[in-house]
């Protein structure tokens, strides 16, 4: 069998080379970063001008500038960021660029992109300057240091069972990089999944690892050979213990068979009989000699090495070519470059990726597109390839469904309801809420087939049920304005980033208008009649539409059609909607009022069914 | 298939027994609050990651060297964590397995399966041998292939219906999830696309205890701010069922508000004045290693109590955790002793529910492949592709449909990743058990068959008495 190693140098048909270096977005430049400012000029002016990255379109064609407007953006946000963090302005910054160099600003892998998540003025907890690792964060968030704000700081520790806390703060607290979360949490408990039957320390070695690698900036294929060659993997897996001894190998298939068809999507379609009797076979071979260092507690410190003693000696046959190497993460290695090439992967890996993170709606078409953006790139580049479908018409058109699994839904919440990082650590929006719905960080429920999808949560009454139900029997959450925990006392400040109208106030119609692009990010499409309606009554008063309306008749149901027809219901939602919000009274009375008020709509707006979805247009 | 014959000449030879006497089929006449089925029932019970049912129903041991009694204990030492010796082999058959046969041939069931041992005693446990569904030994894709029944299932056809959701709704009636997720099993035909599924007939139950939306009790105010929210989105609900396109990407969370109005009060409410018997209970605190399987067992002790509000016709469960890759004999044997074991998750159900129920109901059972002849280096197995369906009712015919362990294998158990034929496919036997369901059902749910096929000599018109 011919060894094929040598045939990418110059056959692929377009060569793709990020130019430019990526901009520095360590530090964010003044205080217009801060998330308490509403009015504050540009801050995409405070990154280099003269280091903007262009990206590369690979072919997918990219939305227009007239359609590269807010929502546009806060589509992108809310898909691959969870929403971010990102002001007001800074969304209008990016909706002013051309596309392409906004979305280079706005999806990074740095452990830090303050563009996407400034931090507040106060910043005590320097957050934007420290290891931005799971690690490292963890290690911060369970220290004594003077700035950890964090009130239950034996739940971060690294080696407990509660390392999914330092991820879902990670993800949602300002100063870090929510998109670089995302894509952590896709590769290490969907694409690349491993299980709570890793140690933690294991579990954070693999997430960083795989994170380091992307922000890295290597081909994809060698971000898939270091979580191959892990420590977590191979106890995941099993194959930690196997050896070739004596001509045999003492072995068995899982990950041989996984590393090809979850890692690169290759599935045996090409000769079935051989995949399963050469290919898979040989891989298991493969993957021997390894050793797991425990530490002194014995636990597995998430290290690995791995021998020659007892690896396969010799030549090894896989997907039809001849593979030798010394050791493990030798042959790996090797068969990685090949494999990521393999017509298979070029077919399945780019429709995981983008069924995964964006697109639950996939035709023939946009699969062809998007093979077509993905083969034609090389070297292989996830971040490259985000970038370029994020803006591209693939993602924003009509056609796009994404529905939103639990942790994608809870993220988004918390990343717009909490204002800042002192409200994270007080637990204002009880972020591990996503557990009331029976999913768990790191411990997919799938196993290594993944976590929950959206699809999988948007079928489920319950998960419906649950999401109602913390809204209404759970009510004050949202709506509390004020409180007291950990000793320190807290209290809600809309008025901080909520626009202020032209007349100087906070008018109901504004407000709600902002609530609703904020939460769900649809340029106000599925603000109707009655969603209006409902919303306008809850923030001018302290009741409901129904109670308004009908107060002699609680049961009464107010259609679409009767609030735009029936002239005493127009004039009363006309009414409600010219109603101001006392959000900077100075009277603290007043202004918890007008914050539970804004409290009180959200818990409205999240139970309609748009939090649960988002389409592309 | 050949009648069953009870092998008494196996209790002579020392082989072991259970517990009770007399195999358990119900003894409760009528569980006070239980409404009488008024149809026939079908619990799926998807055992996702290929189950080794080869592992459960081992063939008996023969001291001939070239014997397939001999040959398989040899080729599978190591996935029984036994040592490589003829007399290891007699002492695991021996000591770890009931010895039943069919009147034809001899097999084992692992001892830690009593119920299910009595089950097959009493003629009510039919073993479908070599049957298959997907074939590329690849998870997602052959459990999809199971799920929605069809062979002809890609791998991106995800949307279909499932054969469950199919099912209940040619019985005018529901499919209830009793999973943390609906599983795909359970998705409805779709009036008009092939390609999609319509989810009204599925009522997703993942806890029969918490399944109602919160309303405000009488105590509250219909003033607090509770209770306006409360007001606001039912009342906007109300309306929005009424506006909304059923095509619409967001008419499933519609549905969702209306199918848990529908039942979520009334279920809440039947069940609020029905205790759960302390056995069932005792499956979630602690009776069986798998929680999860203890609390779908729950659902569907509920789901009878209330098959009158939910219009119960299919029910869905899963348990995983069957991908044995390494150290086998201490990963299937905890799970087969959850399921088939005294006083555990089937047994318990069966003490618990009505003899009418029992008598309405059957408990299919299968994963998604099977596993590979011969145990791999790490004492596991991997993936194959035949594999067996449990089918097991009051209302079943026992035996084994198919020749359980063919000679044929004996000849490619040295060749690379050698597994078992498949000859009976799903569908042949799924359409059989849904025309049980309901006269006519298994045409509905399967009509095209073109791929189907039966093992020689296995007449599946005879599962059902």
């Amino acid at each position: 069998m011919l060894d094929k190693r040598g045939f990418l140098a110059g056959v692929m048909g377009l060569m793709f080379v990020l130019s430019g270096c990526i901009p520095d977005l360590g530090k964010s430049g003044d205080d217009s970063g801060s998330s308490s400012t509403t009015n504050s000029s540009s801050n995409s002016s405070q990154s280099s001008q003269n280091d903007r990255v262009t990206i590369q379109n690979l072919g997918l064609p990219t939305v227009s500038n007239d359609e590269w407007d807010d929502t546009a953006v806060r589509k992108v946000l809310h898909t691959f960021a969870y929403g971010g963090h990102s002001t007001d302005a800074q969304i209008a910054a990016w909706a002013d660029m051309p596309p392409d160099q906004a979305i280079a600003e706005m999806l990074t892998f740095e452990e830090h992109n303050l563009l996407l998540s400034p931090v507040t003025a106060s910043n005590y907890d320097q957050l934007d300057t420290r290891d931005g690792t799971l690690r490292g964060l963890g290690e911060f968030w369970s220290s004594d240091d003077p700035g950890n704000g964090t009130g239950e700081r034996g739940f971060y520790h690294i080696d407990t069972w509660w390392v999914d806390n330092i991820w879902v703060r990670a993800a949602t607290i300002r100063g870090l990089n929510p998109f670089r979360q995302k894509i952590g949490l896709w590769e290490t408990n969907y694409h690349l999944a491993v299980t709570s039957k890793v140690h933690p320390l294991q579990m954070l070695r693999y997430y960083d690892d795989i994170m380091a690698a992307l922000e890295g900036g290597v081909p994809y294929q060698d971000v898939l050979t270091t979580a191959a060659t892990s420590s977590a993997i191979a106890f995941q897996y099993g194959h930690l213990t196997s050896r070739f001894k004596n001509g045999v190998c003492l072995c068995n298939e899982d990950f041989a068979r996984e590393y090809h068809q979850l890692f690169f999507g290759v599935l045996g379609d090409y000769d079935s009989d051989y995949h399963e009797t050469v290919t898979i076979k040989n891989t298991a071979n493969a993957l021997t000699d390894i050793a797991l260092e425990r530490n002194e507690a014995g636990f597995w410190t998430g290290n690995i090495s791995f021998g020659v003693e007892f690896h396969y000696p010799g030549i090894l046959e896989i997907l039809e070519t001849d593979y030798w190497g010394e050791n493990l993460p030798d042959r790996i290695n090797q068969l990685s470059q090949d494999a990521i090439n393999h017509p298979e992967s070029l077919d399945n890996l780019p429709v995981i990726i983008i069924s995964g993170l964006a697109d639950d709606n996939l035709n023939d078409a946009k699969i062809a597109q998007i093979r077509s953006a993905w083969a034609a790139m090389q070297p292989k580049d996830l971040l490259a390839f985000l970038r370029a479908y994020a803006v591209s018409t693939l993602f924003h058109s009509e056609g796009r469904i994404k529905y939103l699994s639990t942790i994608d839904r809870h993220m988004l919440l918390a990343n717009k309801f909490v204002l800042n990082n002192e409200e994270n650590y007080l637990d204002v929006h009880k972020i591990n809420g996503y557990q009331d719905e029976d999913v768990r960080v790191f411990r997919p429920t799938h196993a290594v087939f993944g976590g929950q999808t959206g699809v999988e949560a948007s079928i489920s009454a319950d998960v419906f049920r649950k999401n109602y139900n913390r809204v209404t029997l759970g009510d004050f959450r949202y709506r509390n304005a004020s409180g007291e925990k950990y000793g320190r006392l807290w209290e809600r400040d809309w008025g901080s980033i909520v626009p202020i109208g032209e007349s100087g106030e906070y008018v109901v119609r504004d407000v709600a208008e902002w609530l609703w692009n904020r939460f769900i990010g649809d340029g106000l499409k599925h603000f109707g009649p009655l969603e209006r309606a409902h919303v306008y009554a809850v923030l001018a008063s302290d009741k409901d539409l129904i109670d308004l309306v009908s107060p002699e008749d609680l049961s009464r149901v107010i259609t679409s059609m009767e609030l735009e027809t029936e002239p005493a219901l127009i004039t009363l939602v006309n009414s409600l909607s010219a109603q101001s919000l006392p959000l900077d009274s100075i009277d603290t009375d007043e202004k918890h009022y007008a914050n539970g008020r804004i409290g009180q709509a959200i818990n409205f707006i999240v139970a309609t069914p748009y939090i649960f979805a988002q389409e592309g247009r | 298939m050949r009648r069953r014959d009870f092998i008494k000449s196996a209790l002579a030879a020392g082989a072991l027994y259970t517990s009770g006497g007399l195999p358990v089929l119900g003894r409760v006449a009528h569980a006070s609050g239980m409404p009488v089925l008024g149809n026939r029932v079908l619990v799926n019970i998807m055992l996702s990651g290929g189950p080794d049912f080869r592992h459960l129903f081992p063939p008996a041991f023969d001291s001939k060297l070239d014997s397939y009694g001999f040959r398989y204990w040899e080729a599978r030492a190591a996935a029984h964590s036994i040592g490589q010796t003829s007399s290891a082999y007699e002492s695991r058959w021996t000591n770890d397995y009931f010895h039943v046969g069919d009147g034809l041939t001899e097999f084992g069931i692992l001892a830690k399966c009593g119920w299910l041992k009595r089950m097959w005693d009493a003629g009510h446990a039919a073993i479908v041998a070599n049957a298959v569904g997907g074939t590329d030994r690849d998870h997602s894709h052959c459990q999809l292939i199971m799920n929605q029944g069809d062979l002809s299932t890609g791998r991106n056809d995800i949307s279909r219906s499932g054969w469950g959701g199919r099912l209940a709704s040619y019985m005018a009636g529901n499919v209830l999830a009793l999973t943390r997720t609906p599983e795909p099993f359970t998705y409805g035909p779709h009036p008009s696309d092939p390609e999609q599924h319509d989810n009204r007939n599925l009522v997703s139950a993942r806890n029969t205890r918490q399944i109602a939306l919160y309303r405000p009790d009488a105590a509250e105010s219909p003033y607090s701010q509770r209770a306006h929210i409360s007001r606001s989105l039912r009342r906007y609900y109300q309306a929005l069922k009424q506006e909304m396109s059923p095509d619409s990407v967001y008419h499933r969370f519609v549905e969702h508000e209306r199918v848990l109005r529908a039942f979520g009060e009334s279920v809440e409410d039947r069940l609020s004045t029905a205790p759960l018997p302390e056995p069932i209970n005792g499956l979630m605190e602690g009776d069986l290693s798998n929680p999860m399987l203890g609390q779908q067992v729950r659902n569907l002790y509920d789901s009878f109590a209330c098959s009158d509000i939910f219009s119960l016709r299919v029910a869905s469960m899963e348990l995983d955790g069957w991908d044995t890759h390494r150290t086998q004999r201490d990963a299937i044997e905890p799970q087969l002793e959850d399921l088939f074991g005294d006083g555990k998750a089937l047994d318990v159900l069966y003490q618990e529910l009505p003899v009418d129920v029992l008598d309405n109901t059957v408990f299919v059972l299968g994963g998604e492949f099977g596993r590979q002849l011969r145990a791999n280096g790490d004492n596991g197995t991997d993936h194959g592709r035949g594999t067996s369906i449990l089918i097991i009712g009051n209302g079943v015919r026992g035996g084994v449909y198919g020749d359980m362990f063919p000679e044929e294998e004996l000849a490619r158990l040295d060749d690379h990743s050698p597994d078992i034929t498949g000859l009976t496919t799903i569908d042949s036997v799924y359409a059989k058990v849904c025309e049980w369901a309901q006269a006519g059902a298994g045409d509905i749910v399967f009509p095209d068959r073109s791929l189907s096929l039966i093992e020689n000599g296995v007449d599946l018109d005879l599962l059902f008495v």
